[in-house]
This record gives structure tokens, C-alpha cells and sequence, in this order.
């Protein structure tokens, strides 16, 4: 026997120790001896009883001497990325927004316009079963996004019909959500997509006065009040709400204001709505990882546990165990049956890609087919975290496998790096905020 | 631009030569500038016309395109996909033939073993909880042995709850039994129809040739009952694929006696009917691939294989071979995997329910991957990651060989004959395929040896 790679050991008080494994997610209170044993290369079994050992090993804490982990990473890892099982499409409606949020058109030049048009549409929805059909996918989720998806309504509801009666006709789960900045969500609008929408995201910067400085509507009025009108009408509807709270270093010291307010219209209480802290991006929200950041690389594994303290103690719970990428992928487009196409038919494999041609994997012809399949896609899918020396080291292999693809490519030019930015030092904290939210009656952490 | 690392250059006669691409699949004829120009990417020398051929067939690729990256991702993409799930189920190991090739080899498998009704319905179950677990669309069953009808009770059984099973589901089912013909009665194929899509029979060469290598335990020869058989399942819709084994002393002439005889039964025409010419090869054959005796054998069976396909072409078999590049029985079937079966979703399964990742092992312990318990969930064991995450864009020798795409760096359970001291001659082996392919499909080309 021999104590797993995966085994990350935190300090806690009394020279207790918490263990975790990031390839089965179990997780162990030991004391110093019991440390000692499975941090060891060869585990002296023979120092603990069967049971114990029969335990540790159902744990995934130690392994048979013949046992390759990595081998198994990889066996998990890849049938997870090639699986047909979930099909996903990020559908990006339109480039059109109704709002003028400062940070959105940092940097560019001209304002992209794009809808999607009557007869794109039909072709995606075509792509869309073709795709669905060939691999033989028994869940198809989609998300519709823009710019504000709500500018081309007639679109999305055509696309969402279509494809929810298709896949009912063909025994297909389906599911769908709509990423919006929730400015037009009427109680007439949330009428035409009740029954067709499962899950609504909406974005908040800060409590209202902060808020309302950046996310303007063109006329630079504030849309916090809009926005938060528009959640009790998508409750009301059954369509659950996904709260995406941007932080920044500026903004950090104010989320408890925005927790309060929340707080105080019920909004913790309620199951179906759910908040999280996502570091501001440059660029498209779709995006459901911790990518793309713009603040400084280095504090956001401080900024976003105090975030999520601040989170529980008003009733919101914001931070998980970290789960291995098999389970739950870290990036929403490493799996070979997830893509993004947009406005224009053009297919993307990266949310912070889009609209760069360079970047395009395929597009969608007059036949709603994939054509033009470039090596792009080769390229994103190839990368192998196996094969970055610092991650087949790495005891956060299982779940972060790599980090983002895109965050690679910006610093390394290649989708063949690693990018351990939310990884290493945060994936620690993480497994420390489970604990301490857990189980801060039995144990205090040792800071 | 640059030339593709997955060109392949085979001199033809003294001043041409054939490219074949190994990652597209397409060859061009060059003459020997052509040839020094795309070898030492000397690109300048050719005309824009012939650089935009040689760009859109693949020969030529972008500066910036690791062409790695496009094999590993086919590569992984066929071999951890499950849309479709595959069982190969021996209920025994047992046979009632003898034939000599069938024991001659190293793995000595004791032959004696057979399923019981409770291993049956342990393996229905675990067939059953696979598929949900791979969330395939599609299931094929094979039932292999031994001689799989020793136990048609077994057969009918686990073909019957597989098939209702995946009719309720709406699931995709097709299942082959492969059998020696020798127990296929009207009674026993009546009970098993409804549930089996096709019938795998082999021959091994006409009447004489067949019976001195296929003969009952007292000797007499299987030929007849065999014919018998195949009349009998060919009679009705089902398909059927017989495979037809080249032997050292078979010669153009037998091939036709057998075509022959399989016309009298009525296959010839007959839709959902495939026929192939392999090479006898031992049971252990893709061991000892890396083997110069066995390199030798085989290249000069590949030779065979062109005017026997000619031949049968011209007697009207045409529409039962498949053997166009990229079809099953071709010599360049370009898929992206070293076998079939060493594939995320498929498994063989013995009858003590133990797992393999290959048929040519079942039954030997030692190379059990895994086994069955009793509520139809596996239990793997190490060495079925090892053998499934194998790569060969892992392995040093491989992972830049011309030939990967084509020969997929050969069978990871065996010792790789990239590893030989003096190389790897499995290169020698594709070529030889290559040309065989090109001369076959392009007779009026004229090649040198
Ligand atoms: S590569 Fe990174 S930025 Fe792109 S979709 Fe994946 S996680 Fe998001
Ligand atoms: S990217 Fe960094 S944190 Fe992630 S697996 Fe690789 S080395 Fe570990
Ligand atoms: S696994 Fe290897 S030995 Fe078995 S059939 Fe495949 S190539 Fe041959
Ligand atoms: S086994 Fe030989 S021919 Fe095949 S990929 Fe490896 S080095 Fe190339």
C-alpha cells in the first residue's frame, strides 16, 4: 500500500490534521501519527487495523503499490471530454446590448451589431440536432447569451421551442437557460419564456450606488432596482435565478452591503436562487468558470474566502468542496460535445474566444452543418494537462487538470500551459472554508 | 507552409515515387524533384497550382499546425467515446472441433470452462448497467468461444434479455454470433433469429483444405455440415459474413471452388452478405507481431490478397467485399485505434465473468482485466487503466513515426515492436499495405517491387 498523490494535508489546531483527496473528494480528520503514515511513499499498513485500512483505501487515501493514479486520472478525465452523453450549445444571439457597462467596451473600437437572423436560426437549430443525433447525446443543455439575448427574443423562443419539442419527440433531457443582464425582464417577457427557460443568470457588481455606476443603461441611469424587480417574476414563474455577484478590488469591501440588501427581500431564504462570486472579467460572462480575470493574480485567493465568509453569514452559501473536473468540469467547453456558435454560424470552443475569427472552429453552413472544422479544435482538445510537467506533479491534477485554456494561451500563446491561477492556493482555501463552515463546532483551523 | 510529418515515401522504381499521407489517408505520384522538394521542405521550387493540390490533400500543412495534436485528438476521441457499447460474451470456452492452429499457440488455455445460468444473468446485468453507465445509443452483443452453440441455451438466453431490454429502451441492438457451423440446427437458429443480426461462419479453404484443418474430435472433417449451415441461416434476412482463411498452400484455384460452392447455396448476390480473405494467423498473432517470422508471413500474404479480391470480383462477388480504403477489410482501414478492442465501452467477457481487453487472452487468468461480481457491477483492476489509457503519442518511438496514424503504435498489451533494437519493422509492413492498396485500386499504374 501506499498513500495516494492526491492527498492534500491541512494543519488544523492541536496538531490535528484534515486530509483531502482531490481524485475521490473524501475527506479525513487525523491526528499526527496517522499523518505521518499515509504522508509516507511506503505505508506501514501494518501499524493500522484492517478496518482502518480497509476505510483508507475505500477513501482513495492509499493505494494498492501496483495502482498508477495518474493512469486513472487520465482514464476519468478523458472519457469525461469525449463522453457523448451531454450536449451542450452556448448559443450567442445577438452582439446587441441595451446597456453601456464602462468595463464591457474597455478597449474596443467599434460596437459589434450582429442578431442572428431568421434563417441562422433555423440553421442552428438544425446543426444543433444534426450534432445531437451523431453522437448520440441523451441530454442536450443549452444557453442563450448575447450581448442581452432578450434583443433577439423572437430567435431564442424559436431555437427553444424547436429544440425542446425535438428532444421530446426523441426522448432527450433538455435544459435551458438564459444568460441576461435582466433589464428586460417584464412580466410579459418572462410569460413568453415561462415553460421554456429553466434557469435565469443575472449579473450584480456591487450593492445599488456602486452598481448603478457601472451597469448603465445608455442614458446612464442605474439598473440595480430593474434587475431586482425582475427576480421575484422569474420565481414566480418557476425559472430559478443564478446570481453572479463580479468582484473586484474595488468593490470587495461593499458585497456586504449588497448581502444585506439581498438578505432583506428574502432572497437567502429562498432555494432557487442561488449567488456567486465571480472576479470581473474583460470579457463574456457566459463563461461559468473563474476565468479571465482582471484582478491582480495574486489576491484573489484572499479576496474571494472573505467573500464567501461574508456570503454564509448572511445565509448564502457561495463555495464548495473543490470537485475532481471529471465531475464537474472546470471549463464548460472541454467536453467534445460542447460548443458556442454565433451571431454569424460561426462555432467557438472558448466563451472568451468568440468573435475572433482566428479562433473559430468550425461554422454552420446553409445546411445546418458543421463545416470548415479547423485544427483549432484539435488544438483545444489536445491539451493534455498529463503532459505540463508541473501539473502531472501536481496534487490539484484531478481537479483543476490544467486550469483554462484560454488564460494559457494568453501567457504562453499556446493552449499547452498551464494556468494554476485559481488552482493551487485557492482550491486550499476552499477545502478550508468547507471545513470551517462545516464543522467550526469540532475544530478551528489553525491560519 | 511545411511538408506533413505523416508523409510516407515509397520509392516506386527508379524515378517515381508514391506520398501517401498516413493522418488523410491520400497518395500522389511524384517524380523524384517533386519528391527532394516536399522531403527537405524546399517549398519555393513548386508551382502555386501543385502547392494548393498538395496543401488540400494534406501533404502540406501550416507552419503553425502540430499535426500530433490533430492524431491525439482522433485518437482520443475514438477510444474514449461510448456511443455505442460492445460485449463480447464466451459462454465456453469449450469446442467440439480440433483444429491444430486453434492449439498452437503459447497462451494454453484450458478449455474446459462454461458459464452457468447465474454467471449468464450476472453478465445480462452487468451488459445492462454498462450501457447506462456509458449512455450509449447502441449495443452490440457478440457471442464468441469456443464454440458458443455447445451452450445455445446460454446463447438464447443472454441474446433474449439483451434484446427485449434495449427494444424497451429504444436503444440501437445488433449482435453476431460467431460459430464452426458445425451445431447450427433449423430448431436451435429458429429459437435464436429473433434475437441475433448476423452469423459470422469461417471457411478454411475448399472441401479438402477445410476438412484437414476443421474436423471433429474424430477426425472427420466439418466441410458439409458447415455448407449445411450457412445454407440454412442464409435462407433467411439475416446478415452473414464469412471469412475465408488463406492458408500456405491455397491457391487462386481454391478460391474459386469455395466461391463457387458458396453460389450453390445462394450467396452469391445475396444483400447482407460479406465475405473476407484473411491470412491464417495463430490465435496469439498480435503477440508476436514484433516477430520477423511473423512480418515475413504476412507480407507475403498481403501480396495474395489483390487477385483474390480480382477473382472474386469477376465471379460477381463484387457487391460482398468491402474493401475500398477506409472500409472494415480493407488493408488501410484508417482507423485511429490499434484494435478494435482495446476501446472505452467494449468487453470480453469469459465464462467465469472475468474481463479482458482482448479475445486472443480470454480466459487466461493472468490477463483478466477485471471481473463481474454478483450484482452485475465490475471490479477492475489496475491493469485495465494501464491498458486503456495507453497511448502511443506517449510512447518514444511512436509518437513521432510517420506511420502512427495508420499502424496506431500496434497492440499495447503485447512488447512493442517499436522498442526491437534495429527499429521497427512494422513500417515495412504498412508500405508493403500501401502499395498492395494502390496497385490493387490503380491497376494501370505500372510499379516497380
Ligand atoms: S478555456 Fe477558459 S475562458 Fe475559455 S471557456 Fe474554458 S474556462 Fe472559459
Ligand atoms: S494548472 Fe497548476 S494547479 Fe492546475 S494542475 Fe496544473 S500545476 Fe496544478
Ligand atoms: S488487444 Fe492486442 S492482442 Fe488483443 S486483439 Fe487487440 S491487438 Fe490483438
Ligand atoms: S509501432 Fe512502429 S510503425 Fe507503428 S507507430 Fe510505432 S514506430 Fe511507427
Amino acid at each position: 500500500m501506499k498513500g495516494s498523490l492526491f492527498n492534500v494535508f491541512i494543519a488544523l489546531c492541536d496538531g490535528k490534521y484534515a486530509i483531502f483527496n482531490t481524485m475521490t473528494g473524501a475527506l479525513v480528520f487525523a491526528d499526527e501519527d496517522l499523518k505521518g503514515i499515509l504522508g509516507s511513499k511506503d505505508v506501514r499498513i501494518d501499524e493500522l487495523d484492517s478496518e482502518m485500512v480497509n476505510r483508507l483505501e475505500k477513501m482513495g487515501l492509499i493505494v494498492e503499490n501496483g495502482v498508477d493514479e495518474r493512469r486513472l486520472f487520465k482514464y476519468n478525465y478523458l472519457q469525461n471530454r469525449y463522453s457523448n452523453r451531454d450536449a451542450h450549445f452556448s448559443i450567442l444571439l445577438t452582439y446587441k446590448c441595451n446597456l453601456s457597462c464602462p468595463y464591457c467596451y474597455e478597449g474596443r473600437t467599434t460596437k459589434p451589431e450582429k442578431s442572428m437572423d431568421d434563417e441562422m436560426v433555423e440553421r442552428v437549430i438544425k446543426a444543433i440536432i444534426g450534432k445531437v443525433k451523431e453522437t448520440g447525446s441523451r441530454n442536450l443543455s443549452l444557453a442563450l447569451y448575447g450581448g442581452e439575448p432578450l434583443l433577439c427574443l423572437n430567435g431564442g423562443m424559436k431555437i427553444l421551442r424547436s429544440l425542446s419539442s425535438w428532444c421530446n419527440s426523441e426522448n432527450v433531457n433538455f435544459k435551458s437557460a438564459l444568460i441576461s443582464n435582466g433589464t428586460l425582464l417584464t412580466r410579459a417577457t418572462v410569460n413568453t419564456i415561462s415553460g421554456h427557460v429553466d434557469a435565469v443568470q443575472l449579473t450584480l457588481d456591487g450593492p445599488r450606488w456602486y452598481h448603478d455606476r457601472l451597469r448603465v443603461f445608455c442614458n446612464g441611469r442605474g439598473t440595480y432596482d430593474r434587475i431586482l424587480e425582475s427576480i421575484p417574476l422569474l420565481r414566480e414563474a418557476g425559472i430559478s435565478v443564478i446570481l453572479r455577484v463580479q468582484v473586484s478590488m474595488e468593490n470587495i469591501v461593499l458585497l456586504a452591503e449588497l448581502f444585506d440588501d439581498l438578505k432583506k427581500k428574502g432572497f437567502s431564504e429562498d432555494k432557487g436562487i442561488r449567488l456567486y462570486a465571480f472576479p470581473l472579467m474583460e470579457l463574456n460572462p457566459a463563461c461559468c468558470s473563474y476565468s479571465s480575470l482582471c484582478i491582480d493574480e495574486d489576491s484573489y485567493e484572499d479576496i474571494l474566502p472573505t467573500i464567501w465568509a461574508e456570503g454564509l453569514k448572511k445565509g448564502f452559501v457561495m463555495a464548495f468542496k473543490p470537485t475532481p473536473s471529471f465531475i464537474q468540469p472546470y471549463c464548460s467547453f472541454a467536453s467534445d460535445s460542447s460548443y458556442l456558435i454565433d451571431a454569424f454560424g460561426d462555432v467557438y470552443k472558448c466563451v472568451s474566444l468568440v468573435g475572433q475569427q482566428d479562433h473559430k472552429v468550425a461554422r454552420i453552413d446553409s445546411m445546418g452543418r458543421f463545416i470548415d472544422v479547423s485544427f483549432e479544435l484539435c488544438e483545444f482538445m489536445a491539451r493534455d494537462p498529463l503532459k505540463l510537467e508541473s501539473c502531472f506533479n501536481c496534487v490539484y491534477l484531478p481537479t483543476c487538470s490544467g486550469g483554462c485554456a484560454y488564460r494559457s494561451l494568453l501567457s504562453n500563446r499556446t493552449y499547452f500551459g498551464k494556468d494554476c491561477a485559481l488552482h493551487r492556493t485557492l482550491e486550499y482555501k476552499k477545502i478550508l472554508f468547507y471545513i470551517r463552515s462545516k464543522y467550526s463546532d469540532r475544530l478551528k483551523v489553525i491560519e | 507552409m511545411k511538408s506533413s510529418i505523416y508523409n510516407i515515401c515509397i520509392q516506386t522504381d527508379g524515378c517515381n515515387s508514391i506520398i501517401f499521407n498516413a493522418l488523410k489517408g491520400t497518395s500522389i505520384l511524384v517524380d523524384s524533384e517533386m519528391k527532394t522538394a516536399i522531403e527537405s521542405n524546399s517549398l519555393e521550387m513548386i508551382c502555386p497550382e501543385d502547392l494548393f493540390t498538395l496543401v488540400d490533400s494534406g501533404f502540406l500543412v501550416e507552419d503553425d499546425l502540430d499535426e500530433r495534436n490533430v492524431y491525439a485528438f482522433e485518437h482520443n476521441q475514438n477510444k474514449y467515446s461510448t456511443d455505442i457499447s460492445s460485449f463480447l460474451v464466451l459462454p465456453t470456452l469449450s469446442c467440439n472441433l480440433s483444429c491444430p492452429y486453434c492449439y498452437e499457440d503459447s497462451l494454453n488455455i484450458s478449455r474446459s470452462r462454461s458459464m452457468d445460468r447465474n454467471i449468464a444473468e450476472n453478465v445480462t446485468n452487468f451488459i445492462k448497467n454498462q450501457v447506462m453507465e456509458n449512455h450509449s445509443r447502441s449495443v452490440v452483443l457478440g457471442l464468441y468461444g469456443g464454440e458458443p452453440l455447445l451452450e445455445s441455451d446460454l446463447c438464447i438466453q443472454i441474446a433474449e434479455s439483451i434484446s427485449k431490454w434495449t427494444m424497451s429502451r429504444g436503444l440501437n441492438y445488433f449482435s453476431a454470433l460467431t460459430t464452426n457451423g458445425t451445431m447450427l440446427s433449423q430448431e436451435t437458429f429458429d429459437k435464436l433469429r429473433p434475437f441475433i443480426s448476423s452469423v459470422h461462419f469461417t471457411l478454411d479453404g475448399p472441401e479438402e483444405e477445410h476438412n484437414k484443418m476443421r474436423f471433429y474430435k474424430g477426425g472427420r472433417g466439418t466441410y458439409s455440415d458447415l455448407m449445411k449451415a450457412i445454407s440454412l441461416a442464409g435462407e433467411s434476412n439475416i446478415h452473414l459474413t464469412v471469412r475465408i482463411h488463406i492458408g500456405d498452400r491455397t491457391g487462386q484455384g481454391d478460391f474459386a471452388k469455395v466461391l463457387g460452392d458458396l453460389e450453390a447455396i445462394g450467396l452469391r448476390g445475396r444483400p447482407r452478405t460479406y465475405l473476407y480473405f484473411m491470412p491464417i494467423e495463430p490465435k496469439d498473432e498480435c503477440f508476436n507481431t514484433s516477430s520477423k517470422k511473423s512480418l515475413r508471413r504476412k507480407l507475403k500474404n498481403i501480396e495474395l490478397l489483390p487477385c483474390i479480391w480480382n477473382m472474386a470480383r469477376e465471379l460477381g462477388w463484387g457487391e460482398s467485399l468491402h474493401v475500398d480504403a477506409g472500409q472494415e477489410h480493407s488493408l488501410l482501414p484508417f482507423s485511429r485505434l490499434p484494435c478494435g478492442f482495446l476501446k472505452n465501452g467494449c468487453y470480453v467477457i469469459d465464462p467465469s465473468a472475468r474481463l479482458y481487453s482482448c479475445p486472443s487472452v480470454a480466459g487466461i487468468e493472468r490477463y483478466s482485466v477485471g471481473s463481474i461480481s454478483q450484482d452485475g457491477t465490475a471490479i477492475w483492476l489496475p491493469s485495465y487503466y494501464d491498458a486503456i489509457t495507453a497511448s502511443p503519442t506517449d510512447a518514444t518511438a511512436c509518437k513521432d513515426c510517420s506511420h502512427l496514424p495508420l499502424c496506431n503504435g500496434g497492440c499495447p498489451v503485447r512488447p512493442s515492436s517499436a522498442q526491437e533494437p534495429d527499429g521497427c519493422h512494422l513500417k515495412e509492413f504498412y508500405n508493403k499495405k500501401i502499395l498492395t492498396h494502390l496497385a490493387h485500386k490503380y491497376p494501370t499504374l505500372i510499379w516497380g517491387t
